[in-house]
């Protein structure tokens, strides 16, 4: 085992544990910090992976702005109780049952098909990203600006929609 | 060891964890924060696909997911915020009226 | 002749739906499709008949096979021989100038498109019998008639009378109906086909006895539709319906259906004289057993209704007696005349204010004068007078039934036409002749517009001279159908003239008796007299009565029985357990429609990843 493979493992178990913690805290602080935890070590894998670029903008966009957004809203909506929200019913059990069944089974047919042998492409720089971006995948990106354009007015619309009530 | 599988299955354990959370809690914001772990293990299931197959076309895809996601989050915020003020909660279960009394 | 056909058979129906799909729009304008659709169909008919009488072939083609199962094939297809040909024309020429004479009496109906729609039909289904090219598809068109003439008998639906007589004429053709299924499913089981080319072709030394009981079967069924002894009592009943249409059943599309059926049959009626014999003795026995009711009814449709009963009687006999050509001849005159007697008699209704009694008339001569006329012509033609077109075709019966060697048959004819001719002019004379009996009425009457005028002369013009071509009739016919040997011996100018001096003495006593009384009225008190008069006047007091004791008592308890196990049990358990299984279902499935997202969004999952399970397996 290399050392890269330690230290991936490490963050492999990292973003496990927060994803773990977002299902299963029950103050709404500790959700957004374990959710925080796996975008982190989501973005070393990144890194890892040869995907610098993606893995700043991780740290930015997710860790930086989504994680503190959901911070915000549960500041503003003052959710200090601990949650009892869990599906304790049988739908819950049946939840479980699914995503196990799920696991299962791609995890049988991954291995059934015998994937590609790993190795690592190209390195994600920003300067070759933007050149795919604004050359060969123009028109997703312009989609991709337009919807972040139409969220924003819908943000604005709903927020004012509150205000009213 | 085949590690293109162990990652993927990395992947789709970060996925699965994530689709727990929309099932199995009620409450709007985790589901949330559900829907973005699982956003994210899709991002990774790009960028590794995206090594193995030597291009970075998973990467530009996960970068478009990502500016997706931003925008799907902030308005589920605002949707939760409304949803807040309306009932009083965010359990999910109690918004079951189609007609706003 | 393939477009000749279809234009022939479809125009109608085309009529049908247009008129029967926007009735509501179509209103008074009906008769703008309807007419003109029977007219193109009239066309076609004496094309065909031209093509037909031309080229002296059958013609047949299957278009599709419609039914395949193991081994019944039916197709969808024509065959028209002489036979055929000579229905076509009849049926499409005399319903196209019914047509047109409705346009005038119904006039004033509110549900004029629905009249006409219903009409374009009767004949459409009327063509389908006449053209099918196996006896299934002649089934539908038989069907089709039935319903057709169920929906016209009760057209004026909100009149009690006039449903009853709708329901009694579809249940009692469905007892004949249900003998000719039998029939066909004799000739099944016979043959192992129902295509005519194929009976007809194949090697007709079959069981004699199942053959007979395949013909008497299908002549069960003729009996219903063509209102034969025992099943002719939907016929009198059948008058509720318009005029018009009395006319249409009585001469073009419908009674006469069993007569064309058994003449269709004529290859294998050949086979077996003995059928053949049943089928003339019903029909002789029907002639006059009617024809007795006829003389003493009050009721001017009715008396018709009788005699066409009567006429169909003598049609049997030719059709069972072997002579075809002078069964389906008296046929065709008698679609004229009676079709004629039946327009007359409606514009008499419409003159007198719908009013039917016979006793309440009188004297419309003056008044009618172009009714009265037609209406006479008619009348003599029915009687048999030389040189009308009745008296050749029935002579022609008359002849073939003395040459048959069954002088009980024989002697039935003859009485036959003595009643015929003493009910026919008892009825000229109550309504036409004399003093007019209701003088309110009387001073009320008018003649009927030309609409109504011009077919009943045109229809007036056939029944004189329609009987001239018996010899090209003759030749005709039996150049394709088969005919039992009789020796041909040329009729002599005995027999005319007895059936003629039989005529005339029926005429005159009418004359006597109504014109100028010469019967002394004591004869009216005579006990016996009396009592014959009652019998008839009550219709032999019998045959609904019959019917009631011998049939109804025990039919009714079998029917209470069928109700109670299989309607009580299966019909209503079926329907009941059905409705109570949905709703235990609903109970059950409605859980999954709680309303709760988080039920959705599982349940979405879950069939997400089915659907990978399967695509992955």
């Amino acid at each position: 085992m290399t050392l890269t493979a330690v230290i991936f493992t490490l963050f492999a178990l990292l973003g496990l544990w927060g994803a773990l913690v977002v299902l299963f805290a029950k103050r709404p602080v500790y959700n957004a910090l374990g959710l925080l935890l796996n975008f982190v070590s989501l973005a070393a894998i990144y890194i890892m992976l040869n995907a610098p670029f993606l893995g700043v903008i991780q740290i930015i966009v997710y860790s930086g702005a989504i994680v503190v957004f959901f911070l915000f809203v549960i500041m503003i909506l003052n959710l200090r109780d601990p949650l009892s929200d869990m599906d304790l019913s049988f739908k819950g059990l049946v939840a479980f049952v699914l995503m196990i069944s799920l696991l299962s089974l791609l995890g049988v047919y991954l291995y059934v098909i015998k994937l590609p042998a790993w190795k690592l492409g190209p390195e994600g720089s920003p300067g070759k990203l933007g050149e795919l971006l604004l050359r060969d995948y123009l028109i997703p990106f312009e989609l991709a600006s337009i919807l972040l354009l139409v969220a924003i007015v819908i943000a604005v619309v709903l927020g004012k929609k509150g205000e009213e009530q | 060891m085949n590690y293109t599988y162990w990652i993927l299955m990395l992947a789709l354990l970060y996925f699965s964890i994530g689709a727990l959370v929309v099932l199995f809690r009620r409450n709007t914001l985790i589901m949330l924060m559900g829907l973005e772990l699982m956003l994210n293990s899709a991002n990774f299931a790009l960028i590794t696909v995206g090594n193995v197959v030597g291009s970075l076309e998973g990467q530009v895809f996960a970068l478009v997911i990502l500016a997706i996601a931003a925008a799907e989050v902030a308005l589920g915020l605002a949707i939760v915020i409304n949803l807040y003020r309306l009932k009083g909660s965010a359990n999910i279960d109690e918004f079951n009226s189609l007609k706003s009394d | 002749m393939d477009a000749l056909v279809l234009l022939t058979l479809f125009v109608p129906f085309v009529g049908f739906l247009i008129n029967g799909i926007f009735n509501r729009y179509i209103g008074k304008k009906a008769h703008w499709i309807a007419v003109p659709a029977l007219g193109i169909s009239a066309l076609g008919g004496l094309a065909i008949l031209w093509q037909v009488a031309g080229s002296g072939q059958v013609f047949e083609n299957t278009f599709w096979t419609w039914i395949i199962a193991d081994k019944l094939h039916v197709p969808f297809g024509y065959y028209i021989d002489n036979l055929a040909a000579i229905m076509v024309f009849v049926v499409t020429f005399v319903s196209f100038w019914i047509h047109l004479y409705s346009v005038g009496y119904m006039a004033e109906d509110r549900s004029y498109a629905r009249y006409f729609a219903y009409l374009n039909f009767f004949v459409f289904a009327m063509l389908l019998l006449v053209m099918a090219n196996n006896y299934v598809l002649m089934f539908v068109g038989w069907e089709g008639v039935g319903l057709a003439s169920y929906l016209l008998i009760g057209f004026w639906f909100h009149k009690k009378s006039a449903s009853d007589a709708a329901n009694k004429a579809f249940i009692v053709n469905r007892i004949g109906d249900a003998g000719f299924l039998l029939g066909i499913f004799t000739l099944f089981a016979l043959f192992g086909t129902l295509n005519y080319t194929d009976i007809f072709g194949s090697n007709l030394t079959v069981n004699k006895g199942l053959l007979s009981l395949a013909l008497i079967f299908l002549f069960i069924g003729a009996t219903g539709k063509s209102a034969q002894f025992p099943l002719y009592v939907w016929l009198p009943d059948a008058m509720e319906g318009p005029t018009p249409v009395s006319a249409l059943i009585h001469a073009a599309t419908m009674v006469t259906a069993g007569v064309y059926m058994v003449a269709r049959s004529a290859p294998l009626f050949v086979q077996v004289p003995e059928a053949g014999y049943i089928v003339a003795l019903t029909g002789a026995f029907t002639a006059v057993f009617a024809a007795t009711m006829a003389l003493v009814n009050n009721d001017i449709k009715r008396i018709i209704a009788y005699s066409t009963i009567s006429q169909i009687g003598y049609m049997m006999v030719g059709v069972g007696l072997g002579a075809y050509w002078a069964g389906i001849f008296h046929l065709y005159t008698h679609a004229f005349f009676k079709a004629l007697l039946f327009l007359g008699a409606g514009s008499v209704m419409h003159a007198m204010h719908d009013v039917l009694d016979i006793n309440r008339m009188g004297g419309l001569k003056e008044k009618l004068p172009h009714t009265f006329w037609t209406f006479l012509i008619g009348s003599l033609a029915l009687a048999g007078i030389f040189p009308f077109a009745g008296f050749w075709s029935k002579d022609a019966i008359i002849h073939y039934s003395e040459l048959s060697g069954y002088s009980i048959i024989f002697y039935l004819t003859l009485t036959g036409v003595l009643l015929t001719a003493f009910y026919t002019f008892r009825l000229v004379f109550r309504v036409f002749f004399g003093e007019p009996r209701d003088r309110e009425l009387y001073e009320k009457a008018h003649e009927s517009p030309p609409v109504m005028l011009i077919p009943m002369w045109v229809l007036a013009f056939f029944a004189v001279v329609a009987g001239f071509v018996s010899g090209w009739f003759q030749h005709f016919l039996e150049a394709q159908l088969p005919h039992a040997h009789f020796e041909h011996t040329q009729a002599g100018i005995t027999l005319p003239i007895i059936t003629n001096g039989l005529a005339l003495i029926g005429i005159l006593i009418a004359y006597f008796m109504y014109v100028k009384p010469a019967v002394p009225s004591s004869l009216g008190e005579n006990p016996i007299v009396k009592g014959i008069y009652k019998i008839l006047y009550y219709r032999w007091g019998i045959i609904s009565d019959w019917y009631e004791i011998v049939l109804m008592g025990w039919l009714r308890s079998l029917a209470a029985g069928v109700y109670r196990f299989f309607e009580d049990l299966f019909i209503d358990g079926t329907v009941v357990g059905s409705a109570g299984l949905t709703a235990a279902t609903g109970n059950i499935v409605r859980k999954l429609q709680d309303g709760k997202y988080s039920t959705y969004a599982l349940l979405m999952t879950a069939g997400f990843i089915l659907i990978l399970y399967l695509l992955v397996l």
